[in-house]
């Protein structure tokens, strides 16, 4: 009793306080934590139980500098329950659908030898397998909390599980509350309430259903990136120019929402020791929103628009008077609701010149996923498995913001540099359209995409060798419903548009030699398909359905060898990889100033490749300390000159077309060299503490590619501003250091046990400047060919976090 | 036994470590509230700070003056770019500001203060202006606007919606006293050569100055930006009055209009001895 008053007490008080969450840490010591007793039914190998040194530190230490192994673009995909929630429907942001449930989720480890992945590799791919099941659990309630000094969270965490019930009933279920005040943040807000509940039933005869439900309603700011000189006048790396006063008050305009519920069911089915079967559908449904502040024939409202900072203009002494008041007045250097407010209102029409815009995403997403899985004998196995979706999505805008105006034209205007624009109706339907508040407005159409995959696996285990082969087929289908015609493009915006039909296919090998108990080779070759999505395939659906130049099937090759060893207590493991990418196609919207309009820039048939060597190496000193280390050097380089086309946007007229000066340029932004070291040290049972250091040598901008045309350097006479364009820009090498401490109590209570657990986690130590995003901009000078008119955009770490955490469990 | 008694109060003691941790560790909000400035600018008219200026030259004003003035003229019709004109009871300016759709901020009938510290006295063609920023680097004299984020540092709106009734003038009482300011001319009429012609070539974006002949004798010149909103349309051909400021091209003397409504010839056009006056000798 005296106890529960205690834990009463304590509860109370941390509703109250301030707290920070940094799941990222949470999903580490899940990952260590939980050894994975359900998951062996899927692809057993040789190394199955094996975790990946790189993959964790790449994964968890290594965000400041987007360290993604090998370069590859994709960060993380993640499957739940066999299904990748991912839509290849433009927009559609998955995470946001559980970001804070992290505790329905228990993290699984799978061999990717055979597994095809969106990399190729068998090894250091950034994939999550995670499992609803409750099962595992034991029955215990977990309340927790936790602080920090940037993440200025009020997070509320409740973890209950059952246990096992009569009949083999198991329930797992979490609800988070986090809540953050206006400006506390760089993003603004985040406000998120959120409940899973996964219900899972062990049936007869090897059976096992379960249903999984998880609800996320949120809504949190948006950070944008700014150039240097912004954030030397702001004085502080957590600058953000996406908010502003407003009667004086901030308001951030740029913020994101998700209220998608989700709910999947899944079955297995275990015949015998030889014969496995599982399979889950799903089904999510709702809405993602996007506002942002949006304007029309008038200046342009953002604080760090080049014309505002003091670099515009070639006076220095101007240059220094305007930067001393722009250090004087920081508010110049956030947007100015009050005086768009009153531009607003003195419109003597009523016309709105600013708005803020609610773009939204109404989703159903429907998912099936099954596998089977045979072993033949002790020696032969094969499986299949698919995945299937239907991915229906309708966008639309939503005016939720007059700021003091009376209305808004359902145009499209398209603002030049000068802050003159070239309109359009976006419903010539229904012309001259008012929009008032609330109103629905701008674009408005459906994209459903089709998608059936299919992947068959062979495999041949023998005492010293595994071999597999893996095939996969996948058949992707899109199309456009236009429910508005628009002025620009009236035939080619409304009504359904043709049914696009993509056909892809991979094969993959791999092969394992155990060359004693404890030495092996691996080595896996592969050609997959780099898959088709909206954002790829249509040049802009909000206003056509006209296709983007170049679409070409884009396939991923390449080899992966590793010599691994693995003692008690060392491992270690050496890799060496190469891939090449081919048929690479994209596009982009800019502002070009050569043309005085905005451009679509289009480019195809590009090739880039990927090669390195990576070590990994773990061990214990002393008993007590697990030393993990690893040192990873790749290239990752454009390997030909591409096609490129510029388009104007207002009638896709081709003005420009020649071949792009990018070979040899970086393919990736994330590092080239990375060391790192990861010292975990447990004196005892109940505590724990660790460091982490990651140091990362070249890296590189996310590159544009136009500026780089053969046409445009051609015109340039002197070699030295010709050089100005095409060298690379890297960021400065750095280092980046993560401790943390962790120490648990037991308390016996009467007929149950307090585990109370503290934590301790500090990031970035050493308070390390570092970009966690850089890129050159779109648009460029294209007239005088400056190249730091428009100089590169970042977006800054947040320097030191320090985070405390407090939980409590009761079992 | 003891050790169940002092884990409460170890836990009580980590709590209350944990609040100061925060509270200290806790970054206090870096978004100050909009900063108010206050100043004590001495007041100067129109004129005076004219007079700061030698034709040619350029000055930066190091004192801290201010000037009050109604907006008389913008962009709103795109006749004038990145230009505002103001004056007060003594005379008139054009203020450059480095921005577009200023008539959104800086509506006719604003009155305003500006506070000319650190700005620049120059002119274009001998007429006055007030800048924020001089290159001579490429050998000819360039100027710039004040940039948009430095609109507060100079300029203070007092009052909306202020009426200011245009000066009428007479031919031979133009003179650059006059520059800047809104004035009225009357008795005048387009030169017949131009009357089929429209203001300005709106097709092309080229600016044309427009012969208006006084009834009494005298021409000024109607000067019209290729970027007005009103460039197409053709100039009336009647006699009447003109509303517009009052500028000049070297030697020229040339008025502009805010809109057509600045334009009311509606009147027959000048006859006899008058218009014999007006033809070239």
């Amino acid at each position: 009793m005296k106890y529960a008053k205690f834990l009463l007490l304590i509860l109370f008080n941390l509703s109250s306080v301030y707290i920070g969450a940094q799941s990222e840490t949470q999903y580490n010591i899940e990952y260590h934590e939980n050894i994975p007793v359900d998951t062996g039914s899927w692809i057993p190998t040789l190394l199955s139980a094996s975790h990946s040194v790189l993959y964790q530190l790449s994964s968890f230490a290594g965000y400041p500098f987007g360290w993604i192994p090998r370069g590859q673009q994709e960060r993380t995909v993640t499957y739940i329950n066999g299904v990748n929630w991912q839509s290849k429907n433009a927009g559609w942001n998955s995470a946001m659908t559980y970001a804070g449930l992290y505790k329905l989720f228990r993290q699984e480890e799978f061999s990717e030898q055979n597994a095809h992945t969106q990399n190729g590799f068998s090894a250091a791919s950034n994939i999550n397998y995670f499992s609803t099941t409750a099962i595992p659990y034991k029955k215990s309630i977990q309340f927790s909390n936790r602080f920090s000094n940037n993440f200025q969270l009020n997070e509320r965490l409740i973890n209950y599980s059952s246990g096992k019930l009569k009949q083999y009933w198991y329930v797992h279920s979490v609800m988070i509350f986090q809540n953050s005040n206006w400006s506390a943040l760089p993003i603004g807000q985040k406000r998120l309430s959120g409940l899973a509940v996964s219900i899972d039933r062990v049936l007869k005869q090897g059976q096992k259903i379960g249903l999984a439900f998880w609800w996320d309603q949120s809504t949190q700011g948006r950070q944008s990136p700014a150039v240097k000189e912004a954030f030397l006048l702001a004085g502080n790396n957590r600058y953000n120019p996406n908010w502003g006063w407003y009667h004086g008050v901030a308001i951030y305009p740029s913020s994101k929402e998700n209220n998608v519920p989700v709910t999947m069911l899944h079955y297995e089915k275990q015949w015998n020791d030889r014969i496995f079967f599982n399979s889950s559908i799903g089904y999510a449904g709702g809405l993602q929103k996007k506002s942002q502040l949006d304007w029309t024939q008038t200046k342009d409202p953002r604080p760090d628009y080049y014309k505002y900072l003091p670099s515009y203009s070639h006076d220095s002494l101007l240059q220094k008077t305007w930067a001393s008041w722009l250090l004087l007045n920081p508010n110049k250097l956030q947007i100015e609701f009050d005086e768009i407010e009153k531009i607003n209102k003195s419109s003597p029409i009523g016309k709105a010149s600013y708005i803020i815009n609610t773009s939204i995403m109404k989703s159903a997403l429907f998912r099936g996923a099954f596998n089977y899985q045979q072993f033949y004998n002790a020696h032969w196995s094969w499986n299949i498995q698919a995945n299937m979706s239907i991915d229906k999505t309708h966008y639309y805008n939503q005016l939720s913001n007059l700021l003091g105006g009376n209305y808004y034209y359902n145009y499209n205007s398209w603002v030049n540099d000068d802050g003159t624009s070239n309109n359009f109706e976006n419903n010539i339907l229904n012309p001259n359209q008012k929009v008032v508040e609330g109103g629905f407005w701008g674009p408005n159409y459906w994209i459903t995409n089709w998608s059936s995959t299919i992947s068959v696996q062979l495999k041949l285990e023998e005492a010293r060798f595994e071999s597999s082969i893996s095939l996969l087929g996948n058949n992707d289908q899109f199309f456009r419903q236009g429910l508005n015609k628009n002025g620009l493009f009236p035939n080619q915006s409304y009504g359904q548009s043709l049914i696009l039909n993509f056909n892809s296919n991979g094969i993959k090998y791999a092969y394992l030699r155990k060359i004693s108990g404890r030495f092996y080779i691996r080595t896996s070759l592969f050609k997959i398909p780099e898959l088709f999505n909206t954002a790829s395939i249509y040049i802009n659906p909000n206003i056509q359905d006209q296709l983007a130049s170049f679409i070409q099937p884009t396939s991923k090759q390449g080899i992966d060898l590793s010599l691994i060893y693995r003692g008690v207590p060392e491992k270690f493991q050496f890799n060496f990889y190469w891939q090449k990418n081919t048929g690479q196609f994209g596009h982009t919207l800019f502002y070009h100033d050569y043309y005085n309009a905005f451009v679509y820039g289009l480019y195809g048939q590009m090739e880039s490749g990927f090669k390195g060597i990576e070590f990994s190496f773990e061990t214990d000193l002393f008993s007590l300390i697990q030393l993990q280390a690893t040192s990873t050097i790749g290239k990752y380089t454009v390997l030909n000159n591409p096609i490129y086309e510029i388009k104007l946007i207002n009638d896709l007229y081709k003005v420009e077309s020649g071949v792009l000066q990018i070979k040899g340029l970086p393919a990736a932004t994330s590092p080239e060299i990375v060391q790192a070291i990861s010292l975990r040290f447990q004196p005892s049972y109940s505590m724990q503490m660790g460091i982490t250091a990651v140091y990362a040598i070249n890296r590189f901008v996310d590159y544009d590619y136009f500026r780089r045309s053969e046409k445009l350097l051609s015109q340039i006479k002197e070699a030295k501003n010709k050089q100005a364009i095409l060298q690379v820009t890297k960021a400065p090498n750095q280092l980046v250091v993560n401790a943390f401490l962790s120490k648990s109590f037991n308390i016996k209570l009467q007929h149950a046990l307090l585990q109370v657990r503290f934590s301790f986690n500090v990031k970035n130590c050493l308070n390390e400047n570092i970009p966690v995003l850089s890129f050159e901009q779109s648009r460029f000078d294209y007239i005088n060919h400056n190249p730091n008119k428009f100089p590169i955009k970042y977006l800054y770490d947040q320097g030191l976090m320090c985070a405390i955490g407090i939980q409590f469990q009761i079992q | 036994m003891k050790k169940n008694q002092s884990t409460p109060i170890f836990l009580c003691l980590s709590f209350v470590s944990t609040f100061i941790f925060i509270s200290a560790c806790l970054k206090q909000n870096s978004y100050s509230a909009p900063y108010q400035g206050t100043t004590t600018d001495s007041i100067m008219t129109i004129k005076a700070l004219r007079k700061l200026h030698v034709m040619g030259a350029v000055e930066t004003i190091k004192k801290s003056y201010a000037v009050q003035g109604v907006v008389v003229a913008n962009d709103e019709s795109d006749n004038l770019y990145k230009t505002i004109s103001i004056q007060d009871s003594t005379g008139g300016i054009m203020l450059l500001l480095d921005a577009t759709n200023i008539y959104q901020t800086y509506p006719i009938g604003t009155l305003l203060k500006l506070r000319v510290q650190d700005l620049i006295l120059s002119d274009y063609r001998r007429m006055v202006q007030l800048v924020a920023a001089v290159d001579t680097s490429s050998g000819a004299i360039s100027t710039a606007g004040i940039p948009s984020p430095m609109f507060s540092k100079h300029i203070t709106i007092l009052k909306e919606n202020v009426a200011v009734t245009p000066l009428s003038v007479s031919y031979k009482n133009l003179s650059d006293t006059l520059q800047g300011r809104l004035v009225k001319i009357n008795n005048v009429e387009f030169a017949s050569a131009d009357t089929g012609q429209t203001f300005s070539d709106k097709k092309n974006k080229i600016g044309a100055s427009r012969a208006v002949k006084f009834c009494i004798g005298g021409t000024i010149y109607l000067r019209t930006s290729g970027y007005a909103n009103f460039a197409g349309i053709k100039l009336p051909s009647g006699n009447g009055e003109i509303v517009g400021v009052y500028s000049v091209f070297n030697t020229e003397k040339q008025i502009f209009i805010r809109d057509t409504s600045d334009i009311l010839l509606k009147g027959k056009r000048c006859t006899g001895a008058a218009w014999l006056q007006n033809l070239p000798h």
